[in-house]
C-alpha cells in the first residue's frame, strides 16, 4: 500500500514535468502560435495495460488535453506490439483522437519493465499543413480530404533514429515547412526531456512505487470527484446552445445535452442535438468530450479535473452522438 | 560450340521480355482500372544511378526519368536490399499527384546493379476534387497530398504507418491499397527475372551491358538527329484555355539543328498559369521527346534518346512549373500543346508535318471518370458549373 506523501510527491513531479515541457517547447518554438498564443497543451498520460488516463498536465488548452487520450489510445491501437525505446508517434488526424487538422500531437512511450506505461505528450495548433486554404480553415470544405493533409499516428523517430523521409514527407504539405520543422523539434524536444525526467523518477523511486502513486492519485481523484458529484441534487437537466451557421447556407445548428446526476454517478448524454452538417463544423467525439470535461471543471473546485477514464466515455448503448465522424 | 550471346543482347531481351509480361500483368491486376488512365500505367527498369533503360510504354520515357534520377539521387547514401520507395511529387520528378511511382533497388551480392519502376495513377488522393483534377486549384496542394520519396518498404518490412498516410488520405483508400500491393507484386515480378539474368552474366558483365544498350541508342538517336538539316525552326501550339486566366496559353519553340545534336528552347512561351495548367519541367521535357521517339520507330525507349536532344526551359514560362503551382492537367492539354509545337518545328525540317495525331494520342484527355467543373466559357475542356442548389 504506497504512503500518500510519496504518492503526492510523485503526482506532483509528473505535473512538474508537464509544465517543464511546456516551458521547453515555449522557449524553443518558433511560431507565434507557441510564445504568444501558447496554443499548445502539454501533458503526461498512463497506461495500464488496458486504459489510458491523463495523469497530469501543465496549464493547457482543455481540448487538446483531454483529446489527447484518444491520440495515445489511437497510437496503442496502431503500434500495439510494435512501440520500441526511443519511438515518437505523432498524429493529426481529428478520427484518431484529433480535434482538426491543426492540432498535431507528439507522444513518446516511456519503458517500465518492457513494457510503454508513460506517455509525455504535446499538442499544438500548426500554422500550416496543406489542403486548399493556408492555415487549413476552409470554409468550403464539404468532406475532411478538402482541408489539410491527415496524418495517422505515425512514428517520426523509430528507436531513437529519425526517419527523415517521413518527415520531409510531412513537411513538404506545410506553406512553411521551416517553421514547421523548428516547432515540431521543440516538441520532440520537450518529449525527450519528459522521458529523462521520468527516467529519473523511476530511478529514485522504483517503477512499481511509481505505477501504485499513479493509481492511487487517479483513485483519488475519482473518489473526489465522486464526493463532489454526490452533493449534486439527483435528477436530469437539460441545457442547449445553436450554432448560427456551418458556412454552407445551413443555419440554426443545435447542441442539446442532457446531463443525469444520479447518486454519485453522472453522465451527459448529447442526443436530440442536429444531425450531421454538409459545413466544417461537426466535432469528432475527442472533441466533443473535450468541451464536456471543459465544462466539468468549471464547476468543480479548483485543482479538481474529472478523470477522464473509461467512466467518461459514452455508454455503448446510448444513441450515437451528434457531429460523429 | 555454340556461339555466346552477346551480353547487351541478352540483358535488352530480357528487358523487353519482362516489360511486356510484368505491363499487361499489372493491367490486369489493378482494381481500379476503370478509374484511372490506363495508358499512364508504367513498367521500367533503370541502371543503378537511375538510368532508364527500358520502358514500356514509351511515350512515358520522360515521365520515369526524372523520378528514377530524383529518387537515387536522394536515397544514394540510404539504400538497402528490400526497400521499396514510393513518390508521386510533382516537385520531385513527377507529373501530377495522382501518379504514383514505385521503386525497388536490385542487389545481386550486395551490390546495387539497377532499379525495377512501377507507376500507376491512382484514383483519388485528396485535395478539393474527387480525382484529383480541379481546374481552380491555385496551389498544388489543393490538388492533393504531396508524397516526397519515402520508404514503403524497408529491408523487406511493410511500413504500415506510411501506408495508412497514403490510404487515408483518399476518398477511395482500399482501391488505393490494393493497387499499391499490386504494384509491389509486379516489382517482384520484374526484380526475379532480371536478377536471375544478373546473377548468371555476373554484375560487372550486366551494369556493362545496360551502359552499352543506352550507348547504343545514343548512337542511332544521333544518327537520326544527323540527318535532320540543319537551321532554326520555330513552331507553336494551339490555344490552351485555363479556367482562371483570361487569355489562352500558347507553346512556342525554337529547334535548332546544329550537326549531331538538337535543341529546343521554350522561350517565349505563356508565362506561368493561376490554373492547374502549369507542367514541371520533368513533363515538359517527355512532351518534347515523344516526335524525336516517332522520327525512327525502331528508337528504343531509353536514357539514350536525350543525349543529344537539349531542352531549355525559362523559369518563368509555365513549362517550368515551381513549387507551390498546381499541374494537374499537365499530362494533357498541356502535353499535348507541347507536342503540337515540337512536331510543327520539327515539320519544317522535312517540310511537311509529320502526322501528329498518332503523336498526340498518347497526351489526349481520356474520358474522365468524374466530373470536373470548369468556369463555362467558350473553349472550357470541362463541365459547365451547376447553380447552386437553394437551401430547403
Amino acid at each position: 500500500m504506497i504512503d500518500r506523501i510519496t504518492a503526492l510527491v510523485i503526482k506532483d513531479s509528473l505535473e512538474a514535468i508537464s509544465e517543464e515541457m511546456s516551458k521547453t517547447v515555449e522557449r524553443t518554438a518558433v511560431h507565434p502560435l507557441f510564445n504568444e498564443v501558447h496554443d499548445y497543451s502539454t501533458g503526461v498520460f498512463f497506461y495500464d495495460g488496458s486504459d489510458v488516463r491523463l495523469v497530469a498536465r501543465a496549464t493547457a488548452i482543455p481540448v487538446h488535453i483531454f483529446a489527447s487520450i484518444l491520440s495515445v489510445e489511437a497510437l496503442m491501437e496502431s503500434f500495439q506490439d510494435d512501440l520500441h525505446e526511443g519511438d515518437i508517434v505523432m498524429l493529426n488526424d481529428p478520427y484518431y483522437g484529433g480535434t482538426h487538422h491543426a492540432d498535431w500531437t507528439v507522444m513518446k512511450p516511456v519503458f517500465f519493465d518492457g513494457k510503454p506505461v508513460l506517455f509525455p505528450s504535446v499538442r499544438a495548433h500548426m500554422a500550416d499543413f496543406g489542403g486548399p486554404v493556408a492555415g487549413g480553415y476552409n470554409p468550403e470544405a464539404k468532406d475532411i480530404w478538402q482541408e489539410a493533409l491527415r496524418i495517422p499516428p505515425i512514428k517520426l523517430f523509430e528507436k531513437g533514429v529519425l526517419r527523415q523521409d517521413v518527415l520531409d514527407w510531412i513537411l513538404a504539405n506545410s506553406r512553411i515547412p521551416n517553421v514547421l520543422r523548428g516547432d515540431l523539434a521543440a516538441m520532440f524536444g520537450a518529449c525527450n526531456l519528459a522521458e529523462q525526467r521520468v527516467h529519473a523518477l523511476f530511478a529514485k523511486y522504483g517503477g512499481d512505487v511509481v505505477n501504485e502513486s499513479i493509481e492511487y492519485t487517479l483513485d483519488y481523484a475519482e473518489k473526489r470527484f465522486r464526493a463532489e458529484v454526490a452533493k449534486w441534487p439527483d435528477g436530469e437537466y437539460r441545457g442547449s446552445a445553436t450554432l448560427d451557421h456551418d458556412s454552407l447556407g445551413n443555419y440554426d445548428v443545435e447542441v442539446k445535452t442532457t446531463v443525469t446526476i444520479k447518486g454519485s454517478d453522472l453522465s451527459v448524454d448529447l442526443s436530440g442535438s442536429s444531425p450531421e452538417t454538409p459545413g466544417f463544423v461537426n466535432s469528432p467525439f475527442g472533441n466533443t468530450a473535450s468541451w464536456v470535461y471543459t465544462a466539468l471543471c468549471s464547476v468543480l473546485p479548483g485543482g479538481l479535473i474529472p478523470p477522464c477514464v473509461r467512466c467518461c466515455r459514452k455508454p455503448p448503448q446510448s444513441p450515437p452522438a451528434c457531429f460523429e465522424p | 560450340m555454340a556461339p555466346s550471346l552477346d551480353p547487351a543482347k541478352e540483358v535488352s531481351t530480357t528487358i523487353g521480355t519482362t516489360l511486356g509480361r510484368a505491363r499487361p500483368a499489372l493491367l490486369r491486376r489493378l482494381a481500379s482500372l476503370a478509374l484511372i488512365d490506363r495508358r499512364h500505367v508504367t513498367v521500367a527498369l533503370a541502371t543503378a544511378d537511375g538510368r532508364v533503360v527500358g520502358i514500356d510504354p514509351a511515350a512515358r520515357l520522360g515521365m520515369v526519368r526524372s523520378v528514377a534520377r530524383t529518387v537515387c539521387d536522394a536515397f544514394s547514401e540510404n539504400i538497402a536490399e528490400g526497400d521499396i520507395i514510393l513518390t508521386n511529387d510533382p516537385f520531385s520528378g513527377g507529373t501530377h499527384i495522382q501518379d504514383l511511382t514505385l521503386l525497388r533497388p536490385l542487389f545481386v551480392a550486395e551490390q546495387l546493379i539497377g532499379w525495377t519502376v512501377v507507376q500507376t495513377p491512382l484514383p483519388d488522393l485528396g485535395g478539393m476534387a474527387l480525382g484529383g483534377y480541379y481546374p481552380f486549384a491555385l496551389e498544388i496542394w489543393a490538388e492533393g497530398i504531396r508524397v516526397t520519396p519515402a520508404k514503403l518498404y524497408r529491408k523487406g518490412v511493410l511500413q504500415r504507418d506510411a501506408l495508412t498516410m497514403l490510404t487515408l488520405n483518399s476518398r477511395l483508400p482500399h482501391l488505393v491499397e490494393k493497387d499499391v500491393q499490386n504494384m509491389v507484386d509486379i516489382l517482384e515480378l520484374a526484380n526475379t527475372a532480371v536478377t536471375a539474368l544478373a546473377v548468371r552474366q555476373t554484375p560487372a558483365v550486366y551494369t556493362q551491358a545496360l551502359d552499352r544498350i543506352i550507348a547504343d541508342t545514343a548512337a542511332q538517336a544521333q544518327a537520326a538527329l544527323s540527318a535532320l538539316p540543319r537551321g532554326e525552326w520555330q513552331g507553336e501550339s494551339g490555344p490552351i484555355h485555363c479556367c482562371l486566366e483570361e487569355a489562352d496559353l500558347h507553346v512556342t519553340v525554337r529547334l535548332t539543328v546544329s550537326g549531331q545534336s538538337v535543341e529546343l528552347d521554350f522561350s517565349g512561351s505563356s508565362p506561368a498559369a493561376k490554373g492547374f495548367v502549369n507542367t514541371t519541367a520533368a513533363t515538359t521535357q517527355a512532351a518534347a521527346a515523344i516526335p524525336f521517339l516517332a522520327l525512327r520507330p525502331s528508337l528504343p525507349a531509353n536514357e539514350g534518346v536525350f543525349q543529344h536532344l537539349h531542352i531549355s526551359l525559362p523559369d518563368d514560362t509555365f513549362l517550368h512549373a515551381k513549387l507551390p503551382m498546381s499541374v494537374g492537367w499537365s499530362p494533357y492539354q498541356p502535353s499535348q500543346a507541347v507536342v503540337q509545337a515540337v512536331a510543327a518545328a520539327l515539320g519544317q525540317t522535312y517540310r511537311t508535318l509529320p502526322p501528329v495525331k498518332h503523336l498526340t494520342a498518347p497526351v489526349t484527355a481520356p474520358p474522365l471518370p468524374f466530373t470536373v467543373t470548369g468556369c463555362g466559357r467558350p473553349g472550357c475542356p470541362f463541365s459547365p458549373p451547376q447553380p447552386p442548389t437553394p437551401n430547403p
